[in-house]
């Protein structure tokens, strides 16, 4: 008797735990960890743009093609690998296909393994966004919305994009805060 | 959640602990779910409300708003720089306006403005983004377009930009102002999320409550089940008896200490076995599977439940010990269990058997004791019986006197020692619980008073006066047994007697009181003898004690007749005690509670020496002494005696002849008497005396011997030595054994044999009479065993009639009576149907009533007659062809007689209403309605005097038909008054209530049975009926014949016959016949019993129950013959009737009637000298009517009856000349009834016959009394001088 009264009493107090999780549970899933960066493709030399120069790179970074830098016209940033995902963002009036470099692409090109990345907009924005982000199905540099390459006009040429549907981090203030568009310039520290 | 709901609610479901509590659990978990889902729900909707905190679907719009004016401003700071600085700085230019477009593009294309939303706001922006599209052809434009422009934008971008201020302001308080709905929405449903978890914890607390209520609840409930189970186990383990629990395989779970002791097997080696090996001894193993099984298939069991059952049980060792056994059951966890408690009983069976054989060695002791006893008795009774006899007579031889007084010495001493002989048998029966006490009904101060008096010789011979007090609030009658008190009483007074010398000795019967519907009667014997002595009193009751041991010696006596009296009066429920003192003499007392009982049967004694003078005995006795000396102090009693030495001897002559008594000893070589009796009793015997009363004698005086001798047949058993009083008396008992029982079991058959016995009773005595004829009388006292068949004849008539089918065999039989029985039947089947033939016998006679008269006598006479009732027939003219019919005719015709007869004419005269009274004498039923019908006029008219009272009563009308038997009748009503006052003809004297002449003269339940009669239409017939029994015949023949209700009203009859004494029975035999059909037949002779038999054997025919009444009427037939008046035999007696037919046999023996033709001369000749004695009074009914009645009133009646005598046959005379048969009827049915009243009981019937046969119109039967008038006349009038002589006698007048 005493033995099934403890067994109830105990699967009661499993219930109220259970209830207990599952309120927390929203706010106590947090994200989970990025894996290691690989660092493979460092060793090529990157070669000089032959168009306008749309991205410059700076700081620690394992290539380069300037002095202190590592500079990308579009074509350059098109031989790199190719991502595209589809996402509705705050921004643009339903779904849109973007079209660019992984971040983590590019800092693989780069040998960037990790630390922050200063990125900085043609109207002098700026913003840190850890190397951490830049894991597989994660944030891109954008060249084109919808095949067409963007203009400054157009938030362009590059924008950095998360695919925000995919995940409910990538909603959140300071994913949108790293959103950076006109995209000019990236200092890795 | 609610997978965590459910498994609790499966868990409730699964513990049988929660069920009780189950409710309130589940309306827990109720409430805990429904909670649950609310704040599921509630807790879902803060998640997106969180989810929408923290992402973001806009951009940080403040931020965005305020770079849209910086922007502007940068843009507008390069214009300036590009109008100030020249050319070279116009791509700058382009690209700050690319940004600004690109920042108006995000302002209009996202949702910042989403919250603005009014119109000012609107067209500011719409102002923003149409000047920013009219920039793009100047920016994308030749550098000089452009150049030229710059001032214009500057100036308008100044202006813009208060407008993008205000817009920017607008857009954020709009986004302050949602941000602060959008938090106080998720606070409102926090609170709510809040709230429902507070209920939940509610909830989820009070079940919390609950579950530890319930589970404090279920502890203490498990702690008393522990503590309960613990109890069990303890009461199992230290029970006494063995305590077995089997489950339904029949193996022992559980074997307690008691169990071990017992049995013997180790409660480890127990447990597991089955138990139907272990302990169950092999030959009840099949039976305990077989109990098993059967109860775990249908629950039936013969020992589980059923309480305590002795089997035997095996121990360890093998032995093979009693026990008790209760098996209970009760449920498992796997089916039924069995808890056996068992205990060892050998030593409980040990005991049992020693106090059984203790029992059995002392039962066997005292039955060596009981055996050695009625050995004793055997062996001392039946010298002493052979002493006693022989001494009795010596003492009838002439002696000396000193030889006298030797003689009287031995007798004494012999009758004491069989007084010690039977104290200790008393002694012995009493103790051993065998005493038989009788219950019958006894005169008690009559039977103190006898005692006393035959007590005074010897109290008187020591100079002792005794004297008897009776209470005279005593019950005159009551039921115990007159024997032992008698002995008890005896055994006291002769004590005192012993005891007392000269002095007085007082016997005194007192009412103390009563109790229950009994009388508790002091009886008490005081004596002024010697006394006893304060020490001596206590031992007094004692066995054996004797006071004084010389004297007693002297005195006589075992000093046992005080213990048995004691033990008497305990079986008996009484008391006994002594007070006495030394000197002043002894008063012996005891008390007994008594039934009052009615008088049993006819008060008057019948004399018992005389009752049995002529009656045929057999003694079967194999002591020749015995034998011999029975023989002979049989004879002198009056019986006629055969012998026989040993039983087979015995049975062969029982079977050959009917005897009326046999006298039978019990132990004989070759056949003892209880096979002997028993054979005489088997119907396949056949035996002549298969219904003779046998009485046994024996010195075997052990109860359940003479129960032994009951049961094999005998009536009633005697101790040897045969005394004839006690055998007298004995004899006298036997009919409380109703022959009828037995009859009735065996049939119609045995009827005849009983009749026949009644008859030889009544025909011998006429003989002694002597007023018969003397021929007969001879016959009798010479030859009793020819006289036996001789008188035996009438009977002879029975067996015929009453069994036609047998009347060959009858007739075959070695019994003359017998041989004469054949010819009736003979006769009958001549005649027609043996039925028939019987009742055309009586037809015939009943026709022709002279003949009738010669015939009635004698059966056979009644066979010649059988022949001439045809003759009868045709002279009376009767229609019907056949003897029966003849008769029937005879009858029928009286009757219409008797319709005139039946009113009496005086009565119609005097009342001067002669139209009421003509119109009826004409009808033959007129009668029948006169007497049936209420209507007092009739009867009034009929008895003037009687009038009166007859009025009154509704049955006046059957009164009326009785008023003139009644007449008779009335001469015994006890009314002096009535008697005084009126008329001569007695008719109207007695008229009181026919009940109130039923009363007072016996013969009322004529009356009754007129009345009878008359309702079943039997014309007026009942009227003769009534008056005398025998009258009445012929016309209840008739009625039988007519109607069937006519038995109805003669089985009446009959009942109201038999509760008379005497002669009432005629009355029951006339309706008996009347049943029968026998008409006429019985109607004259009837005044003698016997001649009812013929009609009643008529009806044994018919009917079995015939047979019963014929039964009844021998018994009638007994008590007439046995009046005290031996002189009754004389004419009007049965006696007389029974002497007419002996005489008449002896002469239709000689000649013809052997051929049976007799002549009509002999016929007639002998049925005159009958005839002329049955007119006569018959003495002993008489008696009995008149006895008691004051003398005056006797007188007074006894001259009505003469002179209406005188005035009835002068009417008839008269009425005869003038053709009058009506008259002639009413004549002779008033003489009728008045003749019936004195007990002229064979002139009533004559008159009946007159009245039947005047009514038929048949004036022959008239003519033929009249012819008969002188005769009769004078045996009347010497009739009646005998009777006054008996009833001065009677009346203690000199």
């Amino acid at each position: 008797m005493t033995r099934a009264v403890s067994r109830l009493r105990r699967r009661v107090l499993i219930c109220l735990a259970a209830i207990g999780a599952a309120a927390a549970l929203p706010a106590a899933l947090p994200a989970v960890l990025p894996g290691a960066l690989p660092a493979a493709m460092a060793a090529e030399p990157l070669p000089s743009p032959a168009g306008p120069v749309l991205l410059t790179v700076t700081g620690a970074i394992a290539v380069q093609n300037a002095e202190g830098a590592a500079r990308f016209d579009l074509a350059m940033l098109e031989a790199l690998p190719q991502t595209r995902f589809r996402t509705s963002t705050i921004w643009t009036d339903g779904e849109v296909a973007f079209t660019g470099v992984a971040l983590a692409d590019l800092l693989a090109r780069l040998g960037v393994g990790a630390g922050m990345l200063r990125a900085v907009a043609i109207n002098d924005y700026k913003i840190d966004i850890p190397v951490s982000d830049a894991v597989e199905g994660g944030p891109m540099i954008a060249y084109r919305i919808d095949g067409e390459t963007m203009s400054v006009r157009q938030k362009g040429p590059l924008w950095v994009v998360y695919p925000y549907d995919s995940k409910a981090e990538y909603r959140s203030e300071i994913i949108y805060a790293r959103s950076i568009w006109q995209l000019d310039r990236i200092i890795v520290e | 959640m609610p997978g965590a709901s459910g498994s609790s609610t499966a868990s409730s479901s699964s513990e049988p602990g929660a069920a009780r509590p189950g409710i309130g659990l589940a309306l827990a978990l109720a409430i805990a779910a429904l909670s649950i889902t609310v704040i599921l729900v509630l807790g879902d909707r803060v998640r997106e409300g969180l989810a929408g905190l923290r992402a973001h679907h806009d951009d940080n719009t403040t931020w965005s708003m305020a770079q849209l004016s910086t922007d502007m401003l940068r843009l507008r700071i390069d214009a300036r720089r590009a109008i100030d600085a020249g050319a070279a700085d116009l791509d700058a230019l382009r690209r700050r306006y690319d940004i600004f477009y690109s920042r108006v593009g995000i302002l209009l294309e996202g949702n910042a403005l989403d919250h603005v939303e009014r119109a000012a706001e609107r067209a500011a922006a719409t102002e923003l983004e149409a000047f920013r599209d009219a920039l793009v052809p100047l920016m994308d434009g030749p550098d000089a377009a452009l150049r030229a422009a710059l001032p214009g934008i500057v100036e308008r971008l100044d202006r813009l930009f208060v407008r993008a201020r205000d817009l920017e302001l607008a857009v954020l308080a709009a986004k302050a102002q949602a941000s602060t709905e959008e938090r106080e929405s998720l606070i409102s449903l926090l609170l709510w999320t809040g709230g429902a978890m507070l209920a939940v914890n509610a909830v989820l607390i009070a079940t919390a409550g609950g579950i530890g209520f319930q589970s404090r609840r279920i502890a203490r409930q498990s702690a008393e089940l522990r503590q309960s189970a613990e109890r069990m186990t303890a009461s199992v383990a230290s029970a006494i008896d063995a305590v077995l629990v089997a489950d339904a395989d029949g193996t022992i779970i559980e074997y307690n200490p008691a169990a071990e002791r017992i049995f013997g097997f180790p409660r480890a080696e127990a447990i597991g076995q089955m138990i139907g090996e272990l302990i169950i001894p092999p030959e009840l193993r099949a039976a305990h599977r077989a109990g098993l099984a059967r109860y775990l298939a249908t629950g039936r069991s013969d020992l589980v439940g059923k309480g305590l059952h002795e089997l035997s049980a095996l121990n360890a060792a093998g032995e093979r010990f009693p026990i008790e056994l209760s098996i209970g059951r009760y449920s498992g966890e796997r089916g039924p269990l069995f808890i056996a408690y068992i205990r060892d009983i050998s030593e409980r069976k040990r005991i049992e058997v020693e106090r059984r054989e203790a029992f059995e060695r002392i039962a066997s002791a005292d039955r060596a004791k009981s055996d050695f006893l009625a050995v004793m008795s055997h062996e001392m009774r039946t010298p002493v019986a052979g002493v006693l006899t022989a001494l009795d007579l010596v003492g009838r031889e002439p002696l000396g006197p000193s030889g006298r007084a030797n003689l009287e010495r031995a007798k004494r001493s012999a009758e004491i020692l069989l007084g010690h002989v039977s104290d200790v048998l008393d002694i012995a029966a009493i103790d051993s619980g065998k005493i038989q006490l009788s219950h019958r009904p006894f005169a008690l101060g009559a039977m103190v008073a006898e005692l006393a008096d035959s007590l005074r010789g010897p109290a008187e011979r020591r100079g002792n006066r005794l004297t008897v007090a009776l209470d005279p609030s005593l019950p005159p009658w009551v039921a115990s047994d007159e024997r032992r008190i008698r002995q008890v009483l005896s055994n006291l007074i002769g004590n005192a007697i012993k005891f007392t010398t000269g002095g007085r000795i007082v016997v005194a019967l007192d009412r103390i009181g009563e109790a229950e519907g009994r009388v508790r009667i002091g009886f008490s014997v005081t004596d002024t003898g010697i006394g006893i002595g304060k020490a001596d009193l206590p031992k007094l009751f004692q066995d054996f004690v004797t006071l004084d041991a010389a004297y007693s010696r002297e005195a006589g006596g075992t000093g046992l007749g005080l213990a048995v009296s004691r033990r008497i009066v305990r079986a008996l429920g009484g008391e006994i005690g002594v007070e006495s003192a030394r000197g002043a003499g002894s008063r012996f007392w005891f008390r007994l509670a008594l039934d009052p009982a009615e008088p049993a049967g006819n008060g008057e004694a019948v004399p018992p020496r005389q009752a049995h003078a002529g009656r045929r005995l057999l003694l079967v006795e194999d002591n020749e002494i015995n034998r011999e000396l029975a023989a002979q102090m049989l004879a002198e009693a009056g019986f006629a005696v055969a012998l026989a030495e040993d039983g087979i001897i015995g049975l062969q002559k029982a079977r050959q002849a009917r005897f009326d008594l046999i006298l039978m000893d019990v132990s004989m070589p070759r056949q003892d008497g209880i096979e002997t009796t028993r054979l005489i009793r088997d119907p396949a015997q056949a035996a002549a005396s298969r219904e003779s009363p046998i009485i046994g004698i024996t010195a075997h005086a052990q109860p359940e011997e003479i129960e032994r001798f009951l049961a094999a047949g005998m009536d009633r058993c005697l101790l040897k030595p045969l005394r004839i009083p006690e055998l007298l008396a004995a004899i006298e008992a036997v009919p409380d054994r109703p022959p009828g029982a037995r009859r009735a079991e065996a049939g119609g058959a045995d009827t005849g044999g009983a009749d026949a016995r009644e008859a030889i009773a009544g025909a011998p005595e006429t003989a002694p009479s002597g007023t018969g004829a003397p021929d007969a009388g001879g016959a009798d006292a010479s030859a009793p065993d020819t006289a036996a068949p001789g008188s035996g004849v009438p009977d002879a008539g029975m067996p015929g009639t009453h069994l036609p089918e047998a009347s060959a065999p009858v007739t075959g039989g070695s019994d003359n009576s017998e041989a004469r029985a054949g010819p009736p039947v003979t006769g009958a089947a001549g005649t027609g149907t043996p039925k028939t033939g019987g009742a055309d016998a009586g037809g015939a006679e009943a026709g022709a009533p002279d003949i009738a008269a010669s015939g009635t006598g004698s059966s056979d006479n009644s066979e010649a007659r059988a022949g001439p009732p045809g003759t009868g027939t045709a002279s009376t003219g009767a229609p019907a062809p056949g003897g029966a019919d003849a008769s029937g005719a005879e009858a029928g015709a009286p009757d219409t007689a008797a319709s005139g007869t039946g009113i009496p004419d005086t009565g119609r005269v005097e009342s001067g209403a002669p139209d009421p009274g003509a119109t009826r004498t004409g009808g033959p039923d007129n009668v029948g309605i006169e007497t049936g019908t209420p209507d007092p006029g009739a009867s009034g008219t009929c008895l003037p005097d009687a009038s009166g009272v007859e009025t009154g009563i509704p049955e006046v009308g059957a009164t009326g038909t009785c008023a003139h038997d009644p007449g008779g009748a009335g001469a015994g009503t006890p009314d002096p008054d009535v008697s005084g006052t009126s008329p001569p003809d007695a008719g109207g004297v007695e008229t009181g209530t026919p009940e109130a002449g039923a009363s007072g003269a016996g013969i009322p339940d004529a009356g009754g049975a007129g009345a009878e009669l008359a309702k079943a239409g039997a014309t007026g017939t009942g009227g003769r009926v009534a008056s005398v029994p025998g009258t009445g015949l012929p016309g209840a023949g008739a009625t039988g014949s007519a109607s069937s209700d006519a038995v109805g009203a003669g089985a009446s009859l009959r009942a109201a016959g038999a509760s008379r004494a005497g002669i009432p029975d005629a009355g029951g035999t006339g309706a008996d016949l009347a049943k029968a059909g026998a008409i006429g037949t019985g109607g004259r002779d009837t005044r003698v019993p016997r001649t009812g038999f013929p009609g009643a054997d008529a009806t044994g025919t018919d009917s079995p129950e015939a047979g019963a009444s014929g039964a009844d009427l021998l018994e009638a037939g007994v008590t007439g013959t046995g009046g005290p008046d031996s002189g009754g035999g004389d004419i009007g007696a049965p006696e007389a009737g029974a002497k007419g037919t002996g005489v008449h046999e002896a002469g239709g023996a000689e000649p013809p009637a052997a051929a049976g033709e007799p002549s009509a001369a002999a016929a007639r000749r002998s049925g005159e000298a009958a005839g002329d004695s049955m007119v006569g009074i018959d003495v002993p009914q008489a008696l009995a009517l008149l006895s008691g009645r004051s003398s005056g009133l006797v007188e007074r009646v006894l001259a009505q009856f003469e002179t209406e005598q005188d005035r009835r046959w002068q009417e008839i005379r008269q009425a005869r000349a003038r053709m009058d048969a009506p008259g002639v009827a009413r004549a002779a049915h008033a003489l009728c009834g008045t003749a019936s009243a004195v007990g002229a009981t064979g002139l009533a019937g004559l008159m009946g016959e007159v009245e039947s046969a005047a009514k038929a119109g048949s004036l022959g039967a008239c003519d033929r009394a009249l012819a008969r008038e002188a005769a009769a006349r004078r045996v009347i009038a010497a009739d009646l001088g005998h009777l006054r002589k008996a009833l001065a006698d009677i009346a203690g007048e000199p």
